[in-house]
């Protein structure tokens, strides 16, 4: 541990010495977020209450040069939280607060660490709905899925965390504390600096507070699973429901690894002797909910589906969502290391990427699981591996440059949800290119001169 | 007039825009430029050393370079619709104007979405889509005229904000072309996924107001038509009564299409002109419209009716036909056609509360109104908390132009305090620079500060609007404004 002594006491004086970790035991949880295969060990953890402590410590940070990495939950899948080496790690777990809702303009003020499923079930107790359910809800902070602009299952119809974030607080790197947004629906006063924040994966600023819209909880919903004996058949039917005119709140697709992996998990008595299955729901107005739902069943059976299963109640809904939701844990569970990824192409190009991920493991000789959001055309291919076995990982690598290669050539990106973070890095300047990468360079010098937000992640 | 500092140009330079755009495009000499010396905010004016009107992005870019080299001043403009003055050339400088850029490139229905040319009009966008059924959501009353360019930097909203959001929510991305002449292209790429890492360039970019570059071509999200609409009228007592009706349909899980009030004084002005039969007496006239499936509406209507009799609304009228709907919409869409009626000017304001401060806001205006000895008659955005009171005076009287003036900064000011905006739609622009200050911190104004020169480090880009401290045109004359 290499932090000075000064800096250690003048962090215990700011956050009180019961908030600072400095053990290697106790920072060992903190070496590492959700990516696998990286690890760093920080200097210290620091757990902040407040925008005023943030801003304190941001300061002794640049009198001192000191890196200092923000982590919510630590489920990032790029490595965004990563600590770099003597880094100060500001942990914001302990700012949970819901500090309002308001039901008449539809808002609520939490802060950065307040779980996401917190936030959903909070807006659901006022009558209200909070769309963005990542994965990860259950233990992911709501700063985090900002800061990673995360979206979620419901992302094809209601879009993405972006889409409901009204205001912020925010530290910038030199301690400054500000206010962008505010509770009206529309406001053109300026310029949109709130939109900078959001999805830049901890490198311009702390947030500190987030004001976040709802919307009226839909009336009825329905969920189905439909099952294919052949992938082609699955991506068919996405393309003809869209096509159709239709926009089911989820349409997720695992494939037939992923569905043994989950079923084993799980045991929601999904069908095993399949290729392909369909997770599909829909919201909204009975009428509209009952309409769509036959439109989406007879477009499944058109592509021969093998099996249509409607959900009979709520109860029986959930269990199916919460198995999707699974996919990434029942996968990481049958391999010491499972390195999931996140590529997005257009929806009319789906059926040809679900191939060529498949052409490419067997190429590598390798165990793949592919799942994802298929109505955002956001797939998330898992390799089932062992990071100890150096030839495989480096079969990996290969099939994952083939993968994104064909990606970017489909149209499609390098990520979808989970951020460039480190894990992305190189392929950051390749999507951008140079006159975008010169403007990220001068915004974030700008902001953070000395470079200690977050140094080494998205670019440099 | 002028402010000091005014831009000069050299024939030279004249000649080599010519070279590059063509003789046929530039605009040049005194009397021709008349036209672009104001936009639709018409209180301040100046005209530009020379208007471009380029036919590609390379002549953009190219124009564009030789004004770096020469630390020209560039004003990009779209159809001049601005109601803040964000179009004025303060200092002169060479106007750059997107109207012959005005195709719709490509419709990619399966995708959903449109590729466009900066000059192309708003509505055309939707003419284009219209028979496959679908449309581009953000509709500025402007919008038979304005440009998507226009609406890109002034995130414009319109009627059916509440439900769809603003221009910034329909913009997957676009190309623009940097003050240093660099072309690139932010956000989502035609051909690309909607998914686009590294910061949101796109979204700093939307509402700028002309001041980072200027955008070329535009990728919108067209959304499907609403297969039916229910339109309804109804007349209250009372403001109050009116707003909180709004709030009830909000709170029972109801997001109309459009909210809309007109209060007593724009009613009468209304049924004067035109006898919609609207009785004199009622306080407010509030139209909602709701779109969607048709198997929900009619449920919902009954719904809105019993919450507007909840708060003691007079008569509740429902739309029978389509004919009876463009009926109820025309009382509203005249509302500014009939304050003629009532004053020979009147200058209009654009602040924007929490919905849940309708009745204060609407109170206060009231007050003010007493205060200033001024009629002030509103017809707003009731379901986005978006005001559009009209403060009525005669130009002739300088003390009352001094107090319309004076009431509408009160107004705003008392919507910043209520945790709102001095602008809910029409910008900042030059006419509302005083609010910055105002509405902003030190601290969020340096940000925004540091963020122009990001794209702009020369501020030569549509410079001397939006900041505290930039330079004024001279005096304000008192004249008649249009209005949204
Ligand atoms: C099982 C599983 C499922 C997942 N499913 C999804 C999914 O469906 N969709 C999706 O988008 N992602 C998903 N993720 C990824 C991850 O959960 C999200 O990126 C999430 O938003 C991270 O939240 P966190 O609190 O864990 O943030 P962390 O991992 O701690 O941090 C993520 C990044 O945000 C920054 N950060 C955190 N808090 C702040 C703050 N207050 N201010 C500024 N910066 C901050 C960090 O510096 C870091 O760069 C999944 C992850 C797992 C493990
Ligand atoms: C009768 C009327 C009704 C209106 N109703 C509404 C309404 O309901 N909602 C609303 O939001 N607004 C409304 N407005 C305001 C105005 O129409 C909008 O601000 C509109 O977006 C301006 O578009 P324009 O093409 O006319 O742009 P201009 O007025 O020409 O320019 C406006 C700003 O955009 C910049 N700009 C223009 N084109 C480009 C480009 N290609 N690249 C970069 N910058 C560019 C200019 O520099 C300037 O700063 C209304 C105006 C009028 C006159």
């Amino acid at each position: 541990m290499a932090l000075s002594e000064n800096i250690l006491c003048e962090l215990q004086r700011i956050v009180g010495r019961e908030n600072v970790l400095t053990s290697k035991e106790d920072l060992i949880p903190y070496s590492f977020d959700g990516t696998a295969a990286m690890i760093q060990m920080p200097g210290c953890v620091l757990f902040v209450k407040n925008a005023q402590e943030v801003s304190s410590i941001l300061k002794l940070a640049n009198q001192t040069k000191t890196a200092v990495v923000t982590r919510g939950s630590g489920t990032g899948l790029s490595g965004g939280s990563l600590p770099s080496v003597d880094c100060i790690v500001m942990c914001t777990v302990r700012m949970d607060k819901i500090l309002e809702v308001d039901r008449a303009n539809l808002t609520m003020l939490v802060e950065p660490g307040v779980i996401t499923l917190t936030i959903a079930d909070e807006a659901i107790k006022a009558g209200l709905f909070y769309p963005p359910d990542p994965g990860s809800m259950k233990i992911s902070t709501i700063g985090g899925n900002v800061a990673e602009n995360s979206g979620g299952l419901r992302g094809l119809k209601y879009g993405i965390t972006r889409n409901y974030v009204m205001g912020l607080e925010v530290v910038l790197p030199d301690g400054e504390i500000l206010w962008t947004g505010n509770k009206c629906v529309k406001d053109v006063a300026g310029y949109s600096i709130k939109d900078l924040f959001v999805g830049s994966e901890g490198t311009l600023g702390v947030i500190t507070k987030v004001l976040l819209k709802l919307i009226p909880k839909p009336a009825a919903k329905k969920t189905m699973v439909a099952t294919f004996n052949v992938m082609d058949a699955a991506a068919q039917t996405v393309s003809d429901i869209i096509a159709a005119q239709i926009i089911p709140c989820t349409l997720e697709f695992l494939d037939r690894t992923t569905i043994h992996c989950v079923e084993d998990f799980a045991k929601v008595g999904l069908p095993l002797d399949c290729e392909a299955l369909l997770l599909m729901e829909t919201d909204g107005h009975p009428a509209a909910v009952a309409d769509e739902a036959a439109k989406m069943e007879e477009l499944a059976r058109k592509n021969g589906a093998m099996e249509v299963r409607v959900a009979k109640d709520e109860a029986e809904a959930n269990k199916l969502a919460s198995a999707r939701r699974s996919a990434f844990s029942a996968l990481a569970r049958v391999s010491p290391t499972t390195i999931l990824e996140d590529a997005t192409v257009p929806r009319s190009e789906l059926a040809r990427m679900v191939r060529f991920v498949e052409v490419i493991a067997k190429k590598y000789k390798l165990r793949v699981g592919t799942f994802g959001h298929m109505g955002d055309g956001n797939l998330h291919p898992t390799f089932l591996t062992d990071e100890r076995n150096k030839e495989e990982m480096h079969r990996v690598h290969e099939a994952f440059k083939e993968i994104f290669d064909e990606a970017i050539r489909l149209g499609g990106t390098i990520t979808g949800e989970h951020g460039v973070g480190l894990a992305k890095k190189d392929f950051l300047p390749k999507f951008l290119g140079e006159a975008q990468m010169r403007v990220h360079r001068e915004l974030r010098k700008a902001l953070d001169p000395n470079g200690i937000l977050n140094p080494g992640k998205m670019f440099e | 007039m002028h402010p000091e500092g005014k831009t000069s140009l050299s024939p030279r330079i004249v000649d080599a825009f010519m070279a590059i755009v063509g003789k046929e495009n530039v605009v040049y000499g005194e009397q021709e430029l008349l036209v672009y010396e104001c936009d639709a905010y018409t209180l301040e004016k100046n005209l530009p050393n020379v208007v471009l009107l380029p036919r590609s992005t390379d002549q953009i870019s190219q124009v564009v370079k030789i004004c770096a080299q020469e630390k020209l001043p560039i004003i990009p403009r779209g159809a001049g619709t601005s109601l803040s003055g964000s179009v004025l050339a303060v200092t002169g400088g060479v106007m750059i104007c997107l109207s012959r850029m005005n195709r719709v490139l490509d419709i990619d229905f399966r995708n959903r979405r449109a590729l466009v040319e900066a000059g192309c009009v708003n509505a055309w966008v939707t003419n284009a889509a219209k028979q496959k059924g679908f449309l581009y959501a953000p509709d500025p009353s402007s919008q038979s005229a304005c440009t998507i360019g226009g609406n890109v930097a002034m995130n414009s909203g319109g009627p059916h904000t509440l439900k769809r959001g603003v221009t910034t929510n329909h913009v997957l991305g676009f190309e623009i072309v940097f003050p240093d002449g660099e072309i690139v292209w932010l956000g989502t790429r035609p051909d690309g996924s909607e998914d686009v890492p590294g910061y949101d360039l796109r979204g700093a970019v939307i509402g700028c107001e002309g001041m980072f570059g200027i955008v070329t071509r535009v990728l919108v999200k067209l959304i499907k038509a609403p297969q039916a609409y229910k339109t309804l009228l109804g007349i209250f007592e009372s403001v109050d009564e009116a707003s909180q009706t709004v709030s009830d349909i909000i709170a029972a899980g109801i997001v109309p299409g459009a909210m809309e009030m007109m209060d007593q004084m724009i009613t009468q002005a209304v049924e004067a002109a035109y006898h919609f039969g609207f009785p004199l007496d009622a306080g407010a006239v509030l139209i909602v419209e709701l779109d969607g499936l048709a198997a929900g509406l009619d449920k919902q209507a009954d719904r809105v009716v019993e919450i507007c009799k909840k708060n003691k609304a007079r008569e509740v009228r429902i739309a029978k036909s389509e004919q009876e709907r463009m009926d109820l919409w025309k009382s509203r869409k005249r509302a500014f056609g009939a304050i003629g009626r009532l004053s020979p000017n009147f200058l209009t304001q654009d602040g924007v509360v929490p919905r849940s401060q309708l009745p204060e806001i609407m109170r206060f205006i009231r007050q003010t109104s007493d205060k200033y000895g001024l009629r002030i008659p509103n017809v707003f955005h009731a379901g986005d908390g978006n005001i559009h009171p009209l403060i009525l005076y005669d130009e002739r009287d300088p003390q009352q132009v001094k107090n319309a003036v004076a009431a509408g900064n009160d107004i705003l000011e008392r919507c910043i305090e209520l945790g709102g905006s001095a602008t809910g739609e029409h910008g900042i622009g030059v006419e509302k620079i005083d609010f910055m200050a105002k509405q902003f911190s030190k601290e969020t104004l340096d940000a925004m500060k540091m963020l122009r020169r990001v794209f702009d480090p020369e501020t030569r880009c549509n410079p001397h609007k939006m900041f505290p401290g930039s330079k004024r045109c001279g005096d304000f004359a008192g004249k008649k404004q249009i209005s949204a």
